[in-house]
Order: structure tokens, then sequence, then C-alpha cells
């Protein structure tokens, strides 16, 4: 598909369609709830012994392997993947400590390079459009990335998605209704590549006292 | 189209630093300078790469739960996106283009002033080429020409007392050299008490295809 036909008047309408009814799944200001992805059971944010997790299930995606691995440069978190045997899907999770977290946000985070999402969009949300970022690569799993502000963390998480072109950002709250930062649905890109969907947290406020930082 | 623009801004000190700007910055933070503020506004950054032109602020006036990118429809190589803001209960504004696509976007959009008719400030003649594009029920105007690169979004500036902006604010836009880069200016509402707004110009001396050639 050429980039004229991507941006016919017929393809626009579908994009913004498509990204209505992402808005229909969410419930609107003031309600306090989630939006809901498409093939997604989540992401779900805790803090649990001074670290701060995330997790989702990717509902449509079958992979028969599982692994634990380090982030680099957070010596004390990880990421692990592996099929959830409740959902038959596939769980992603993320415990990032908050001993790390403060060595980046606070004294580290200008040591890592200028990202914004993979193939080079800007981020959403931020005014800047980037922030200091690291990718981890998992095998068959590409572009898994983390961003660390001066007052952020956030992850993108590859996920393959039926948008083109258009990204839904929504305020992203944690389980007792509090806002603690953004979520975006991330459609492909002009390469039609980059889906999945974006989670910021705001580490400024709620999320900071629950991690001491 | 081009002597408006320059003639206007070349009354300014900075625009060879403009144009030095634009080739060699990868996204630097630019302010409002002179303790002057725009309300409501806060956060600008412009800046150029990889011959993107990427222009972004925080608008505290407008409170968004849920935004959207886009490509801008009918606009080759443009996407707008109005998102809230992460830090605060603001909304993030980000445009941006290809320097390419700004020059040869293949349109001629209609010359005119701001959308309720009055003239663009610090333009002479008041009209640059302009082009429309909604998010929901929100219409924002994009001035493109060789010379200038203008937005404009519909705010309302209005103080704890409900009562709007009573005078036009404007408040260069500089690096953090102090080098000019362009003005925001914050428009009062017209005598009908609609039309209010915020629109952003950067002029580019020397011309983008310049810019594009090296």
């Amino acid at each position: 598909m050429s980039k004229s036909q991507l941006r016919s008047p017929k393809t626009q309408v579908l994009a913004i369609l498509i990204v209505a009814s992402l808005g229909i799944s969410s419930c609107g200001k003031g309600s306090n709830k989630n939006v809901l992805i498409d093939g997604v059971d989540g992401p779900r944010v805790n803090f649990v012994d001074n670290k701060l997790t995330m997790s989702v299930i990717l509902k449509q995606v079958t992979i028969d392997f599982g692994l634990r691995i380090q982030i680099p440069k957070l010596p004390n978190s990880y990421v692990e993947v592996g099929p959830d045997f409740q959902s038959a899907g596939y769980m992603i999770s993320v415990g990032i400590d908050a001993n790390d977290l403060k060595a980046l946000t606070h004294d580290g985070f200008n040591t890592l390079d200028p990202t914004s999402l993979p193939g080079g969009r800007p981020l959403p949300g931020v005014v800047e459009g980037q922030m200091p970022g690291l990718a981890v690569e998992i095998p068959k799993w590409h572009n898994l990335a983390f961003y660390f502000g001066a007052d952020v963390f956030g992850t993108f998480v590859p996920v393959k998605l039926p948008i083109k072109d258009v990204i839904g950002t929504f305020r992203f709250y944690d389980g007792a209704g509090d806002r603690i930062g953004n979520i975006s649905v991330v459609g492909k890109d002009a390469n039609d590549k980059n889906s999945g969907f974006l989670l910021l947290v705001n580490l400024h406020g709620k999320v900071g006292q629950l991690i001491q930082l | 189209m081009n002597r408006a623009v320059t003639q206007a801004w070349q009354k300014s000190r900075s625009g060879v630093a403009f144009t030095f700007f634009l080739l060699t910055s990868a996204f630097i933070f630019s302010s409002c300078g002179n303790g002057k503020k725009v309300p409501g506004l806060e956060g600008f950054h412009t800046g150029v790469v990889q011959k993107r032109l990427y222009v972004s602020f925080i608008s505290k006036t407008l409170q968004w739960d849920v935004g959207l990118t886009i490509p801008i429809p009918g606009l080759r190589d443009a996407t707008v996106s109005v998102a809230p803001d992460l830090s605060s209960d603001g909304t993030v504004f980000q445009f941006s283009i290809g320097l390419e696509a700004l020059l040869n976007h293949g349109q001629a959009f209609p010359l005119t002033g701001l959308p309720d008719g009055r003239p663009l400030p610090d333009i002479q003649g008041g009209v640059l080429p302009r082009w429309d594009v909604d998010i929901k029920k929100l219409r924002m105007s994009l001035y493109l020409s060789n010379d200038a690169f203008g937005i404009f979004v519909p705010l309302a500036f209005l103080d704890q007392n409900g009562v709007g902006l009573p005078v036009q604010i404007s408040v260069d836009i500089e690096d953090e050299r102090g080098n000019r880069l362009g003005r925001v200016y914050a428009l009062p509402m017209n005598i009908n008490r609609t039309g209010s707004g915020l629109f952003i110009l950067l002029p580019y001396l020397g011309g983008v295809g310049n810019i594009i050639n090296k």
C-alpha cells in the first residue's frame, strides 16, 4: 500500500473509526477506569516489596517458551515472559526495583540515549516527544523498550494491532482508581510496524510514595 | 509571501541564528523569554530531527482524558497529536511535518488569516496559506508557506473569575542561547466574544529549501 493510499480519505475515516471505538471502550472523564485493548488483558500496575510491577497478558499470542532476564543498567529489576496457563495467552511481567529507579531517574538517566517510540514517532503526552530509554531484546520479541525520565517510568510493549497510523492516548489508573499515568494504544507506523501499547507512569506523587523513591 | 514574512522578521536580530538552529538542532529545548508568559501555555518545544519539524507545547487550559495522534488528512507526512499531559491535568499538543512535505505539499491552500477572519499578527497582509485539521471537536489551523510555519489552536484564556484575556499577549520563543526562533501569541476574543486562541509563528529566514538541501 502506498503512502498516498494510506492517506486516502477512506483510510483516514477507518482509522478514526477504530480509534473512536477505542474511545468508547474507555470510560471517559471521571470514571477512573482504564481503556480496554483488544487482545490484551491489562496492563496492571502494582507496588510490592518496594518494587513497581507491571503485568499484561497478550491473549492472541502463543509462544511456548518462557524466560526471565535482567534489564540492562537495572541490576535488581527484571522482565519475565512466558505462557499464561490460565488464559493460554502470553504473559509479560516487569519488576522495577525502587533503588534502580532512584539511581536512574535521579542521577543516571541522562546517561541513556533520548528515545522515542520504536520506529521514531514522538512519545504521545510527553512534550519533548522523547525520554531517556533503553531497549530490551527478547528472543522472538522485538522492540520491548523502557523509558526513564526525571519523574517518569515507561514501557512500550509491542503487540500486533489492527490499527494504522493512529495513536490513542488515555489516562491510566491504578487498582484504587487513582491516576498514575498515561496509556497509549499505538497503531502501526508508515512501515506497517511498531504497533503496541505504551504505558507511562508518573513517579511524582502516589507512585513515588508507595515505592519510597 | 517571502517578502511579507521576511520584512516582518528581519527586524529581528537573529534570523540567521534561527536557520542555524534548524540546521543543527536535534530537538533542542526552547523557552519563552523575557520573563513574560503566555497564560495557560507551558513547556514549548520546537526543533528539527531527521528533517522533520516538531512543535509541541502543553495547554493548561484544555483538559482531555482521551487524546489522538493522527496523520493530518490531506497533508502528506504530517501528524498532529493532542494527548493528556503525563505530568499534569493539561493537554500536550504535538505537530510534526517532514521538511520536504512542508516545501512541496503540492497543494494551493487558501490564503487566509485567523479562523475568525482577523489578520495574522506580524504578517504583512495578515494572511498565509492555511490548512485546517479537526481532532474531536477541536479545529486547529496550520499555516504553511516556504517561509513560515504557523499553528492556531482555539483556546479560552479565562481567569479565575471567568473573564477573558483583555489584550493580545505575545512572547518571543528563544533557544537556550537567547536566539529568537519565533513568537507565541495569546489572542483575545473578538467583538463577538469568540475566536480566542494561541497562535505560534515560526519564520525560517533563508527558506526551508536551504535546510533540505543542506
